[in-house]
């Protein structure tokens, strides 16, 4: 404390002198003592993250190990390097068990079907939204926009009776068309980082376009979606996360149609339930492997934008 | 009901659709031309329109609407009934249903749990991996993993860790000398401390990578001046640090208060079937799952909206007041 008042009464004086020198000056007259004090707090730190990291990352690697023991292996020592490697066990929970009659495989395939076309349905709807509004003047454009914002902002609770109510009316539920409706939304988080986008998107190119006779249509289509690639992408990686994980919308609607998540949920409870450890940890294993991938493949993307999200949500 | 949205729209854009920054075309080509735009809004703005105006609009109408009702098994219809639901959700919390007021005491709960653990410890770690602890990077890759992993896995190899028989946490404790270890799971409260213990553990690694970037994109000369300045680092947090990524902060605290009623993954899977752990969240959607009364069940969530939504935004807003948004 004392230096730091040192540091900063000097300040007056050498108002001349570089930044650089006054780092030198505050670093002469700090105390030995204070660094070493300073590096200490960052190790306990350090350690501090690393025991934190240990719990996120170890259940995972004891899990992938007892993975490809055999049952009879994993109940004499949970802690023992396996000693044959029985991949059979990822083999059987893929082919041999089933929920609601649909195999892990099955349910990938559902997974895969409901993800790519619920993200290609939202993406262009929210793209759809965002453009005409933030690029066409009409009245009601800045209502919508409030609108989407209200939507957005005012958190509503225990709407799923009603939406079953409505979905039941509509006869929308037990099919992947319902639940594909469902994540059409054009107004929701995607819509607010498209608006922004398309909204400093120069119209030059639009005029140029308009002026070669092209439509309004062509122009969105042809020139701006292509145009948006990069943010749609970004956009895109998250929301198609946010699917694939998805549980609740899937569990209701989809319920002889389990996706992975839910099935996965099932399927681990059944497995426990047998005693069937190692299977039951050949399942995890299998369920994250899509997520990881994808997480190797667009770190950058999936951290840069989720934290860009957290600012503006 | 479409076909009257479009109209709708059709007839507020109808002599007003103007483009903006273009140069103003030949008379008889500007009719033309307004009335494709026209075409062009309409059209494309039809379809999301319809999504929103059934599954936001409606479904709130809705909402309103069956929780006035009850299902008349004589005729096979829903009919109004006034306040009766309401009547029996306020009984149920005030003492008549042990399990409903459980349920949202334990709500209630996720909201100090989020916000005053979760939130300030995610902050202290956020700044200090901003800090440039050893291996800042590896962290906040690790750190982020829980958000993406899918919620079924994450719980289970969470609960799975602490079983009794085959977990290798209570090994690891027992190995640490620790000699009375409680069953984690087994009753209540111990149930729903695990849970918020989850809560914390999965949750505070998303809360970090957010926090740490929002603090990331402070220009470096303020931190470097704050350090020419010889401020400590308890200071340089607490005045500089928190106050320009409040924005994210608040955000994220608001969150935490909304989670008092979106709660309901970690309960249904850390501790299935059990009937103590339920949110408000989790008893409405366990009400569907099992085509329970859909209009008590409406009742019970515009209740809690109701009650609920008035004190968010006030905490909203007052968490916008401390400090003035900074443009940097």
């Amino acid at each position: 404390m004392n230096e730091n008042m040192i540091a900063s009464n000097a300040r007056p004086e050498d108002g001349i002198r570089s930044a650089e020198e006054r780092i030198i000056d505050a670093e002469k007259l700090k105390k030995p003592h204070r660094k070493i004090t300073k590096d200490w707090a960052l190790w306990v730190v350090f350690a501090v993250f690393f025991l934190y990291a240990v719990t996120l990352v170890f259940p995972f690697v004891w899990m992938l190990f007892n993975s490809v023991k055999s049952n009879q292996e994993y109940f004499q020592n949970i802690w023992a390097f396996p000693q044959s490697f029985h991949i059979e066990n990822y083999t059987n929970v893929l082919l041999n068990y089933e929920v609601h009659n649909v195999s892990l495989i099955g349910m990938f395939g559902i997974s895969i079907i409901v993800t790519i076309c619920g993200t290609v349905l939202s993406l262009l709807m929210s793209s759809i939204a965002a453009y005409v509004i933030s690029k066409y003047k009409f009245i009601g454009r800045n209502a919508l926009y409030a609108l989407a914002v209200f939507v957005m902002a005012v958190p509503v609770a225990g709407t799923l009776p009603a939406q079953y109510n409505i979905m039941q009316t509509l006869h929308l539920t037990n099919s992947i068309v319902g639940v594909l409706i469902l994540y059409a939304s054009g107004f929701g988080f995607n819509f607010l980082i498209l608006y922004g986008f398309f909204k400093n998107l120069s119209w030059e190119y639009a005029e140029a376009a308009l002026i070669d006779g092209c439509s309004d249509f062509g122009i969105f289509f042809r020139i701006m979606l292509p145009m948006a690639k990069p943010a749609l992408i970004a956009v895109g990686v998250i929301h198609a996360i946010g699917l694939w994980n998805d549980y609740v919308t899937p569990s209701i609607y989809l319920p002889r149609l389990p996706t992975l998540a839910v099935g996965v949920n099932l399927l681990l409870s059944e497995l426990r339930g047998q005693s069937a450890y190692p299977e039951m940890f050949a399942t995890m294993i299998i369920a994250l492997i899509p997520i990881l991938v994808v997480f190797i493949c667009f770190q950058k993307t999936i951290m840069e934008n989720t934290v860009a999200g957290g600012l503006k949500g | 009901m479409s076909i009257r949205l479009e109209n709708a729209v059709t007839a507020e854009n109808e002599y007003t659709a103007e483009q903006p920054n273009s140069e103003k075309p030949p008379r008889g080509h500007r009719l033309n031309r307004k009335k494709r735009k026209l075409i062009f809004i309409v059209v494309m703005l039809a379809l999301p329109l319809i999504q929103l105006f059934i599954f936001w609009f409606l479904v709130n109408v809705n909402t309103i609407i069956m929780a006035f009702q009850e299902f008349d098994w004589s005729s096979g219809k829903y009919i109004f009934n006034g306040f009766d639901n309401f009547i029996r959700v306020f009984r149920e919390i005030g003492g008549e249903s042990a399990v409903t007021r459980r349920a949202v005491i334990n709500s209630v709960l996720y909201f100090p749990v989020t916000c005053f653990i979760s939130l300030p410890l995610s902050i202290l770690f956020s700044y200090f991996l901003y800090k440039k602890v050893p291996g800042s990077a590896a962290f906040r890759v690790i750190f982020f993993l829980p958000s993406i992993i899918p919620v079924a896995v994450l719980t289970m190899t969470f609960s799975f860790s602490f079983d009794a028989t085959l977990g290798f946490v209570n090994p690891i404790l027992r190995a640490l000398g620790v000699d009375h270890i409680p069953s984690w799971f087994g009753q209540y409260p111990n149930n729903q401390i695990m849970i918020f213990a989850y809560c914390i553990w999965a949750g505070l690694g998303t809360n970090i990578v957010l926090i740490s970037g929002a603090i990331s994109r402070i220009p470096v000369e303020i931190m470097e001046y704050s350090k020419l300045e010889g401020v400590s680092k308890a200071r340089e947090l607490f005045q500089i640090a928190i106050p320009l990524v409040w924005p994210t902060i608040s955000t994220t605290f608001v969150l935490g208060c909304t989670s008092v009623f979106t709660v309901m993954m970690q309960p249904l899977m850390l501790t299935p079937g059990s009937s103590d752990t339920q949110t408000i969240a989790l008893m409405i959607y366990n009400g569907v799952l099992n085509g329970r009364n859909l209009p008590y069940l409406s009742a019970f969530g515009l209740a809690m909206s109701v009650i609920g939504v008035p004190i968010i935004l006030v905490i909203k807003w007052a968490m916008g007041k401390p400090f003035a948004d900074v443009e940097y």
